[in-house]
């Protein structure tokens, strides 16, 4: 089996370029509407802030770092730490679970 | 969507990808994994301080969405620097990378300044679990921001020396994603610990 060369490798490879101002401004927005949830929705703040985090989290990682656009390997070694760190926070929340809580302010 | 041919000189692997971007996201798992520990740890000790200064009383959460607001302009900065280089615009890239540099330091400023108002108001590492929490994981994630600015500075001297053009420009992608991940940690910080 021959091994790609330099031309292979680039033609395999041409990143897709999206609108990084929009994503940028999603961003944004969504950092303002997390601002104002912690101070108008104190009480219900988790429910709204763990989901808004995960779409930052995510329109960085698809669209900043190239993940959506890029070879699947670099998205497979990336999701393996993902569930490491998942896993790590699941174990943690197991073992001090009567510690846990979020007091309220 | 654009697309732009990324033209890099890689070396021949039996994957047929770039091994130094391989071994950047492969560092970027295990960091993930690294600051996931510090997250849940001081996801654990909320709320077990003895005595203060507490959270509620010592974060600044506006002083701090001004920060995150910086940070991601910051990421933004970086991804258009390499958008400029891959369509070969030199003189944008590295008008970009300094934009990213100048950002990265404004944030880098911002926490210096808000620990100094924590630590004002007699948070410290060793005060309560709340300071050993916050300043390990804020301090571990603003050590990193100052390592990224480090290594943006290196390869910004690269572009002035003309080793990057639209054919080799690697380091500024792997740069660049060393500082989204970056960007990524305080999203999760900030959520976490200022906002929840």
């Amino acid at each position: 089996m021959s091994l790609p060369d330099n031309n292979e490798i680039n033609k395999q490879t041409e990143p897709k370029q999206p609108n990084y101002l929009v994503v940028f401004l999603a961003l944004a927005v969504l950092t303002a509407i997390e601002v104002g949830v912690s101070y108008y929705l104190p009480d219900q703040r988790v429910y709204y802030l763990v989901p808004l985090a995960f779409v930052k989290a995510g329109l960085v990682v698809l669209y900043f770092m190239h993940l959506k656009f890029d070879k699947n390997v670099f998205g497979a070694v990336f999701v393996m730490g993902v569930l490491m760190a998942v896993s790590l926070i699941i174990v943690f929340s197991i073992m001090f679970a009567p510690l846990l809580g979020f007091n309220a302010r | 969507m654009k697309e732009a041919v990324m033209q890099s000189h890689s070396e021949r692997t039996s994957l047929g990808i770039e091994s130094n971007k391989l071994g950047i996201w492969a560092f970027i798992s295990s960091e993930t994994v690294f600051f996931s520990a510090l997250i849940v740890t001081y996801m654990v000790m909320h709320g077990r301080s003895i005595a203060g200064p507490l959270p509620h009383d010592a974060l600044n959460v506006p002083l701090t969405a001004v920060n995150t607001f910086v940070l991601i302009c910051s990421s933004f900065t970086m991804v258009s620097a390499l958008a400029a280089i891959q369509r070969g615009q030199t003189r944008n890239l590295k008008l970009w990378l300094i934009a990213t540099m100048v950002l990265g330091a404004a944030f880098l400023s911002g926490q210096a300044y808000e620990f100094s108002l924590l630590i004002g108001q007699g948070l410290s590492l060793s005060k309560n679990v709340f300071g050993a929490t916050f300043f390990t994981l804020t301090g571990f994630h603003g050590t990193h921001v100052l390592v990224g600015l480090i290594w943006i500075g290196f390869v910004l001297r690269k572009g002035f020396q003309g080793q990057l053009n639209r054919e080799d420009h690697l380091s500024v992608e792997l740069v660049g994603l060393y500082w989204h991940f970056v960007d990524l940690v305080w999203i999760i910080i900030f959520t976490v610990v200022y906002l929840i």
